[in-house]
Parts: C-alpha cells; structure tokens; sequence
C-alpha cells in the first residue's frame, strides 16, 4: 500500500472569460521513504498538483476529479476543519522561496513554536517550554545551532533559512513532505547540502517525499522516482535511472538533451521547437503533438492513455513511446 | 577557441569597496569598514572572445561586469579598453565608448520599461547615440529584431512587454544591446531565471550572434555547465579575488583551486548514474568585510594549512592556467 495514491485528479482555474486546465487527469504514488521528482517548464501544472494535495489552491482554482489517497484517507473528502488538522500533522509543504516566509519580527523559533502548539491545541506554560525543547531538536537534526532558536531570521544565511523551514516543515512528524522548488534560489554548494539534508531526513523519518523543480539535473541528483509533466498532463513516470537512460516518452528525452552538463563531450544542443499550448484551449489528442517529432494522425485525434511500459513501475502516455528520432 | 588574440579589455588591479553604514559610536571614532566587493583584480579580454566569470552570490562577478562599463565607479585600478582609461574617462566620452560595449541584464521582466513598446525600447539606444539619420532607425530595429529570432519584426514591434514570454522578452534585451553593433557585451546571468528549453535557445542565439557579428562576451554565471556550454576562457571568482582563471574545457576537466574544485563536484547533473569524486566544504560564502587573514578561502578549504593562514597566495601561471593558491 502507497503513502499517498493521487488518482485521475484534474484541477482547472475558473477564469472570467477561460476555464484553464491546469491539471487534467494526473495519476501517481509515493511510496513511503522514497522521493518523487515532479519535473516540467514553468505552467506545466507541477505546482497546482501539489497544491491540490494540501488543497491550498487560489480561489479560481477547483478540483473537478479526482481521488488523493493519504494512508488510506482521501483528503479531498475531508471538511474544511479535518483538513486544516491534516496539513503539517500529516503532509507538511516547503514553500517555493520559503526563505522570504518568515515573518521579519519575530524570532525563528518562535515561529516554529506556533506551528507545534497551534497543531496541540492547547496554550498552557508547559505545553510552551516542552515546544521550545522540541525546535531545539528540530534545529539539530536540521543542522543549525540549537543556540541560535531565538536569532531573526535576517541574522540567518540564505541556506540556513532554508534548513529552519524545512525544520518547521518537519515540527509536526508529517509522513508526507512537499518541497516546491526548494532550491532553486541556491548556490550549488548551499544546494547540495539541502539536497543531502532532505535525502537524510527522508531516510530517518521513513518520508515520503514529492520534489518539484523544473531542473532535471537536481532531480537525478536525488529522487528515486521521476514524473514528467507537459501542459497539465503527467507524460511518464519511472525511477531516474529508466527516466534519465530509458526514457520513453519524446518529450521526457527532449527536455533531458536540454540540460548541458560539465560531463562528457561538450556538444551543441538543440532546443525544442515552439513553446507550450495554452492551457485555456489545449490541442486535441496529445497535448504535445504540435510540438513532436514523431506525432503521427492518431496523436492529433485521441489523447493517448497512460499506460505500462517497460515494467510495472513505468508508465508512459504515448502511441509512439520509446521510438527512434529520425 | 578564439584566433585573435589582440585584447580588447586589459583590467589591472582594479578593486571596488563600498563603505558600510555607520552608526554615531563608529563615526566618532573614525571607523570605517569596507565591503571589498571586487579587490584586486586582473584580467585581459580578447577580441571575439567569450569569457565567463563564475562564482557564488557574494562572489563580486556582478560588481566586476559592471565596473567594466563603468556604470560602477572602481575604488582602483585600470580598465583598458583600446588604450583608453575607462576608469578615469570623462562621462561625455564615457558615452561614446559605450556604443561599443552594451550589457544584456538578468531579469527580463524587470529590464524592459513596461510602458514602451518594443520598437520604443529597442530604438532607445539610436535616439541616445545618434550614429545614424532618423530615417534609417526603422530599418535597424527591425533588422536586430530579424537577428534575435523575433519574425516577424513588424508584429513584435508594436508590442508591448507584458505580451511577451519570458524568453521573448531577454531576446528584446538583446536586440536593444545589438542595435549599435557593438564590439563587446556583458550578459549578466541572462539565462538563469529561464527554462531549460529557452535558456538552451538565448544561449545558442548569444553563440550564434557572437560569431556572426564577432564579438566579445563577458557572460556572468553560477552556472557551470552553462559556462562550459557557452565560453572559451573562465574566470572563477570567490570574495572579490580571481582564484582560477584559463580554458573552460582545461578547468572544467582538471581543476586546480580546492574551491573550483568544491564546485565542480557538487554541481547537479542530468544523470543519477553519474559517479563523481565529492568534495565538501564547509559553511556557506561569507560577507566580504572582516576577510580572513592570508587565503580567503582558508577557513573553508579542506587542504588549508599553515601559510594558507599567513599569506596571501597571488594568481600565478601554473603550467596552463592561473591559480591562487599555495597547493599547487
């Protein structure tokens, strides 16, 4: 049984004039102590996906469809209340550009204490000093100096800010991480040693992890399991190592040629031609045929399902999955 | 590589330090701190040569692309450009030299006036430096609109910025920079806030361009593998201080300095299966204020000993490229 099980879920945004599908049909699962990458460009729906999890969308946003499975609850059938219980306890988020979220005026791990004894729901004295012995705790698995939990946050680095919210994001004991772009606004140094961090607190804590970035090179860095999405759509998912040398969707190998590495021949890259439909008016059939080099009629006509490939844990959306370029 | 070597841009000790603020107890007591943002620093760019200056944020390579055009003013030191002293030049003559070397920035949302139209924006530089009639500015615009991959011209003219996607729009930037056919251009990171496709299609177009118009590029980035992708030569900057500087593929393969090094093997890449040798440093890059005694890279280096402490290593030539440290 998965951690979470997300099931034909489509979200789409309400717009005056538009309906935006932003999210159409998205199926997958995060197992417990493992780490899914959800990669794609800017508007593919990676983010609205995880936000339809913790239902955190704007206003214009509803889910239409669909099943979120948390250890054998669907969060979508919860109220308003029980979800509001269910965030940090259960799936907890890490925000993109999470280190501007604190509040300036207060100190960080005051911040940190209100999450813990907002989730208790009782204010007591004791309940206080036992809050502040856990963001300690928190502090040192996260590797900041416990002596610093009454600093400000503008007396924190960049990465140090980032390690005390993935500390806050860790206060309740979720069993399910969200990490939205978490570091994107890095130096590759700070980087890595979040990446290291996110993987170690993924392992002790038995975490199920979703990481969504658009930068591959970071996902083969440190997920097991990858998703790609196009314009809405999960395209193909698999663990990195079939993803990143077995790719069978045309896109999935498209968007990986376009990362240039420090490894190997330097060679020229081709980028992909045109840019992404828009999502008010996608194309019929498969939403990347415009695009494609291989689309033939039927891909014009009928989207094609998300089906197994090469084995059980890889599944595809393609009618020409895994065929030459010519 | 690049086949002439005739250097455009000859930088000599230049260094920018901006004071700090100071509180009523320090400026009675005369203190001042500096931020030694760029210190010491020296450097040649050839014609038609690509350079690219890595380092992290704090590193200074925003500072030094910037003194270079003098939209900075340096604390000391020279920057030759053909002989003249860009350093000491006079603003009137300041602006002549600028035809020649135009800068592309980082954010394209935040670059472009959002109340100009494109042909406003890319025809700006003509109005101001008048190298050309009125009359031929049309036909200019839209040939550097032609060059940037904006076809057709006529339609993206009449637009405005905000109708534009975020690649769209750093091709403006380069438009506006081309139109005075400049001889050299500083782009400072203008490919990091964009996807993986478009950074691939701005970064083609600058190679492209670079060639066909044979220019020069100083191209800032933290960014490695876009470095190697784009440059001949690399400069590695930490604190302020050149500590690696030589070919790209030289340095990328083989480098010297722990800190390019440290680098190099945490940089992510599209690979799971990749091994790689690690090397982890500790702390994060601190504020060029209170710098260490001797090498600045000292309490983080994993091979720092005893001199690194006391003496400052200088950039040398170490059999083929220059490097500033003790252990090598």
């Amino acid at each position: 049984m998965p951690l979470l099980e997300v099931n034909d879920l489509s979200t789409h945004y309400f717009l005056k004039e538009s309906r935006v599908r932003a999210v159409d049909n998205v199926s997958f699962t995060v197992e417990r102590g493992k780490m899914l990458g959800l990669a794609g460009e800017s508007g593919c729906g990676k983010t609205t996906v995880a936000l339809s999890i913790i239902r955190m969308l704007p206003p214009a946003g509803k889910i239409v469809n669909g099943e979120v499975i948390l250890d054998n609850t669907d969060l979508l059938k919860k109220s308003k209340e029980e979800m509001r219980k269910s965030r940090w306890m259960d799936v907890s988020y890490v925000f993109q550009y999470a280190m501007n979220a604190f509040n300036p005026v207060m100190n960080v791990g005051e911040q940190i204490t209100e999450v813990i004894i907002e989730k208790r729901g009782i204010k007591s004295r004791a309940i206080k000093k036992e809050a502040w012995k856990q963001v300690r705790e928190l502090f040192e698995i996260v590797g900041l100096d416990p002596k610093r939990v009454k600093n400000y946050p503008h007396e924190f680095s960049g990465g140090m800010k980032q390690r005390a919210i993935i500390a806050m994001a860790m206060a309740c004991n979720p069993k399910l991480l969200i990490a939205d772009e978490p570091v994107t606004a890095l130096d590759v140094i700070v980087e890595k040693k979040i990446l290291k961090l996110l993987k170690k607190l993924q392992k002790d804590f038995n975490l199920g992890v979703i990481f969504i970035t658009h930068d591959l090179s970071v996902i083969a860095e440190s997920c097991e399991e990858v998703g790609i999405m196009y314009a809405g759509k999960l395209v193909e998912v698999g663990d990195a190592t079939t993803i990143f040398h077995n790719g069978a969707h045309p896109y999935t190998r498209l968007l990986i040629k376009t990362f240039p590495s420090i490894l190997g021949e330097k060679s020229y890259i081709e980028p992909l031609e045109g840019l992404p439909p828009d999502l008010a008016n996608p194309p019929s059939g498969c939403r990347f045929n415009p695009r494609c080099p291989l689309a033939i009629e039927e891909c014009k006509k009928k989207a094609p399902p998300f089906e197994q490939y090469s084995s059980s844990r890889h599944l595809v959306a393609c009618y020409r999955a895994g065929e030459k370029f010519t | 590589m690049s086949t002439n070597s005739e250097a455009i841009f000859k930088v000599k000790s230049l260094s920018k330090w901006f004071a700090t603020r100071r509180g009523i107890f320090d400026s009675l007591t005369g203190k001042q701190e500096y931020v030694r943002a760029v210190d010491n620093i020296s450097f040649e760019i050839c014609k038609q040569e690509v350079v690219c200056m890595v380092g992290e944020s704090g590193s200074g390579k925003t500072t030094a692309a910037r003194l270079l055009l003098r939209l900075e003013d340096p604390t000391e030191g020279q920057i030759l450009y053909k002989g003249n002293d860009i350093a000491k030049e006079k603003q009137s003559n300041l602006r002549k030299l600028r035809r020649h070397m135009q800068m592309v920035f980082q954010d394209p949302y935040e670059s472009l006036d959002p109340r100009m139209t494109i042909f406003e924006i890319v025809s700006e530089p003509l109005r101001v430096i008048k190298i050309c009639q009125r009359s031929e500015i049309p036909l200019r615009v839209m040939k550097s609109l032609e060059d940037v991959g904006l076809i057709p011209p006529a339609e993206f003219s009449i637009r405005f910025p905000h109708e534009l996607s975020g690649g769209q729009r750093q091709r403006v930037s380069i438009a506006r920079a081309l139109i005075l056919n400049p001889e050299f251009i500083v782009a400072d990171e203008p490919a990091s806030m964009l996807d993986a496709n478009t950074r691939i299609e701005i970064l083609n177009l600058l190679t492209d361009l670079q060639e066909r118009y044979k220019m020069g590029i100083l191209f800032i980035t933290h960014d490695l593998a876009q470095a190697r992708y784009l440059g001949h030569r690399i400069i590695i900057l930490y604190l302020g201080k050149i500590v690696e500087q030589g070919d790209v593929e030289l340095v990328i393969n083989s480098p010297h300095h722990p800190y390019t090094k440290a680098l190099i093997s945490n940089i992510p890449v599209p690979d799971p299966e990749a091994k790689r040798e690690r090397i982890e440093i500790e702390g994060e890059i601190p504020t060029a204020i209170k710098l260490p005694p001797g090498c600045r890279f000292s309490p983080r280096c994993p091979f720092a000993f005893e001199k690194c402490r006391k003496e400052e290593p200088e950039l040398m030539m170490k059999h083929d490229r220059l490097s500033a440290c003790w252990l090598d």
